[in-house]
This record gives C-alpha cells, structure tokens and sequence, in this order.
C-alpha cells in the first residue's frame, strides 16, 4: 500500500470514529417541584401540600405541629414561603433541595400571622393580626417610610403581589378589596360586588393585568375586576360547586383554582366563569390557601 | 469481586508476555504521539453528548520480530457540548492513562496491539450554573470526579516506513477506561529503535 493510500485510510477510520457527531439531546432538570405545580396551606391538618397541576398528591411541603397554623403561603426565588401562626415565624422551602429553613422569626412578628407576599423588589410583606409587616431582601424589619403599616386594615387575610410593584389586599374585617403602591399607599378599593358576597378572602392579579377575589358569604361569589378595581368584568356564584371559597390562585393553564375550606376541594373555573372540574378532593383539609408554582423556575 | 480477580489475572498475563518477550529481544523502542479522542460514557452518549479532544502519549517498549511489548502513559483532554435547562454547556473530561501491551505484527508493518490499562478520570462542567442546577447536571450526566477505572484496550497500527531507526506509525486504539466508559482514539507519532535493550542493560 502506497504512503497516500495509507494516509487516505487512517483519514478514512478517522472520519467514521469522529464524523458522525450528532446534536446534544436537550435534558431537564428534575426537582421536587415544578412549574404549574399547586401548593395549598390545610389549616386543620395544620400541612402545607404539593400537588401537581392535575391535583394529585406529590409531597408535603412541611407539616407543622398541631398547635401551629400554616396560614399564608407565596413564591419566589426558588423558595415556597410558608407564614407559621404559632410560635410565629416564616419558613422557606428551597424547591430545588426540599430543604425547609425559618428566613424570619422577630420579636416585633408575634401577632396573628396569615398572608405574605414578596414584591418585585424583593421585599416581603406579611399580614400580622391588623397590621403590615414589611422585610428587606435581607430579611431586616423595614421601619422607615411608614412601615410596618399599622391598621392597613381589619383583619386582613391575604396580600399579593402585582406585576407594578405595588400590591393587593384583602380584608374580612373591613370587607374591602384594595390596591397599593409599592411604597404602601393605597390607590384603589373595591367593596362588596352583591348581596351574600361579604369577605373578601383572598385577591390576585392574573396574568393579563385584572384582578381576581373569592367573596365568601351566603352568595360565594368569584369576581374577576379590572386592574383599576374600577369594574366588575365577572361575577361567578354557584353555591353548589362553591361553598366556602377562602383563596384563589391562577393555574398554568390560566384557569382560576379556587380552595373551597368546606368541601375540601379546588374548583377550576375558566376566567369566562365556566366550571372544568375539581382538584384535590381525596387530600384536602380545610384549604386556607393557594397558590400555583410560577413558570421559568 | 470476580471483575477484580479478572483485571488481575489480565495484568499477571501481560507480565508473563512481557518477560518471555524480554528473552529474546533484538531491540529496545521509544515512542511518541498524538491523537484526537472520542469518549463514549454511557450516561453521556444517551444523550448525544461525546467529549472528543486531542491528546499525547509516550511508551517504551521492545520489538522482536513479530511481537512487541510497550508500558505506555496517556494523557487527554477533550470536550463535549450538552443542552439542559435551555442552556448549552460544556463538558471537560481530563484522563491521564497507563498500562502496558503487546504487539502482534502481521506484517513488517501492520500490527494489532493488546493491553490493560488504568485511568485517572476528572469530568467537570465548565457551564456553571446555580449550584442546585450544577448538581441536577452531574447526576443526569453522570460526571465523574476524579476516580480511577481500568479495563482492557486494542487497536491496529502501521508503521509507514519499516525503519530501522525510526518509524512513523499510526494507530487506531479503542480502551476501556472506565465502568461504562470508552475511548476511541486516532493517533499519529514516531518511534525510535535502540540496539541496546533490557536484557543487555541487565546483563553489564
């Protein structure tokens, strides 16, 4: 064999080794929880759960003893925030690790602790009996402009937050929807949308910028607002698929789930007010709260 | 345990080779190259991704005729590109191999070699991400961290020139390197023949 001929064979063995060389097939990353995923605070059985977006059991998040009360839960930055109403503190569980570790317990944190949120700016705001508490980033008591915010309203239940920086609360003492600044002044309300619709539990903004509530009263009622609070653009009330409505979420799908606390359930409702279905309905214990797992985790 | 007892009665094998060949050897050979490397590990080529990159390598050994011995020594650092989460990363695999074979010539210049060989292997990921991501990455890809495998390897060379003195040659190796590993390697280099062998060196 001729030295080119060599040459082209080593050439030849080397092209099938190395020539064939195909694109990287795409992995994912598989964590205890994903995005759509439901997580949903059980005030009786004192446990916060994770369930996927078909509302199947995936784990419990945390299970607090049973003199405490998992009242509040939000997300952000990997982290599933879980207020404890008891010895009162706020817990955080990394999504990524399933590690559970307290971000803020304060002397000045003592009240009844129910919602919390955190805002674009990372701060966090927590409902503390009629007051606000507000954190920075680093998780210090915010004590300068106006904050907390004492009396923001009569027993607030829920706070979130909106995609301005600012946030929504919800009150059952005062019965009012409100709009706020990222500095904490108020600059919309809603009340009661109809008779039988009395206690605002829990208010959200969904992802085209409205306003969605649960009123729970005689009528239980499902209202979706403008962003401005300033019209009512839905009003869903069936009392035989809602009963006792306490907290409202927006699904991956962009339906409404909303946690029934005496049927045990979630509803999903579409945001024209159609019924789809229930969720949950075999593991729920006095659903408090609810929220979905954003995308892009 | 059975694979050890194996890998072991491989390498009392080769030894016993090397020794018959040493009693009557005519020539003492060094050689060095340089190759490009394929890396197949099983976790990783699932997924398409295949660090290749270049490497070089030194041996020493005898000829006698129609059978050859080397000790060789191998070091190699390759790359392979994957996707997770969106995002495209790199691999690094770093190898550094020894071990020792033998050659069995078919012609002057057409050999097939056999050995055994051990591995020091250090895949890293040069992408990195948060760390509860980097870890998400190395346990699909199953890097691995600085561990040492071993397993048997052949290949087919030629030696272009038939030299006395010297040689070109060029090899096409494939080696077990590691549990679920392999390297294919494509190599070129040039040898040098000495008079003097072992048995000489021992005998003054």
């Amino acid at each position: 064999m001729h030295l080119p001929n060599k040459l082209l064979a080593l050439f030849l063995v080397s092209f099938i080794g190395f020539g064939c060389v195909k694109d990287p097939i795409p992995t994912t990353s598989s964590f205890p929880v994903s995005a759509g995923d439901i997580v949903i605070a059980n005030e009786t059985s004192d446990a916060v759960y994770l369930l996927d977006s078909d509302g199947n059991l995936k784990s419990v998040v945390y299970n607090h003893i049973n003199t405490e009360n998992a009242s509040g839960v939000t997300y952000a930055n990997g982290k599933i925030y879980l207020t404890v109403d008891g010895v009162d503190r706020i817990l955080a569980y990394d999504i990524y690790t399933s590690e559970v570790t307290t971000a803020i317990q304060h002397p000045q944190l003592s009240g009844t602790l129910r919602g919390l949120t955190v805002l674009s700016n990372g701060d966090m705001l927590i409902i503390e009996s009629n007051n606000m508490e507000r954190f920075n980033s680093s998780f210090e008591r915010v004590t300068a402009g106006g904050w907390p915010k004492t009396n923001i309203m009569s027993t607030p239940t829920h706070v979130n937050n909106l995609s301005d920086g600012g946030f929504v609360a919800c009150s059952t003492g005062t019965k009012e929807i409100r709009l706020y600044d990222e500095d904490g002044n108020q600059t919309a309300s809603a009340s009661s949308p109809g008779a039988g619709a009395t206690n605002p539990y829990d208010c959200i903004e969904l992802s085209d910028g409205r306003i969605a509530a649960v009123w729970n009263g005689t009528a239980d009622t499902v209202v979706i607002y403008s962003s401005d609070l300033s019209s009512v653009e839905l009003s869903y009330s069936d009392t035989s698929v809602i009963g006792d409505p306490r907290s409202i979420a927006q699904a991956a799908n962009g339906n409404l789930l909303i946690a029934d606390y005496t049927l045990d359930l979630l509803v999903e409702l579409t945001t024209g007010g159609t019924y789809v279905r229930t969720l949950g309905d075999t593991v729920l214990n006095n659903a408090s709260t609810v929220i979905v797992i954003p995308s892009g985790i | 345990m059975l694979r050890n007892a194996i890998a072991v009665i491989k390498i009392l094998t080769f030894i016993t080779l090397l020794f018959t060949s040493f009693k009557s050897f005519s020539a003492s050979v060094m050689a060095l190259d340089y190759g490009y490397s394929k890396i197949d590990y099983e976790p990783m080529s699932a997924k398409n991704v295949t660090p290749m990159g270049p490497g070089f390598g030194v041996s020493i050994g005898t000829r006698n005729g129609l059978v050859g011995t080397e000790f060789y020594y191998r070091n190699l650092t390759a790359s392979g590109d994957y996707i997770h989460d969106s995002v495209t990363g790199q691999f690094e695999h770093k190898q550094s191999s020894f071990g020792a074979g033998v050659q069995v010539y078919l012609t002057k210049q057409l050999f097939l070699r056999f050995g055994y060989g051990f591995s020091r292997i250090e895949q890293t990921n040069q992408t990195l991400q948060e760390s509860y991501r980097n870890q998400q990455i190395a346990s699909t890809y199953g890097l691995i961290d600085k561990s040492t495998g071993s397993g048997p390897n052949y290949g087919i060379g030629y030696n272009f020139f038939d030299g006395k003195r010297w040689d070109v040659f060029a090899l096409f190796n494939r080696d077990h390197i590691y549990d679920g590993a392999t390297e294919m390697r494509v190599s070129v280099g040039i040898k040098f023949y000495f008079k003097l062998g072992l048995r000489s060196a021992f005998t003054k």
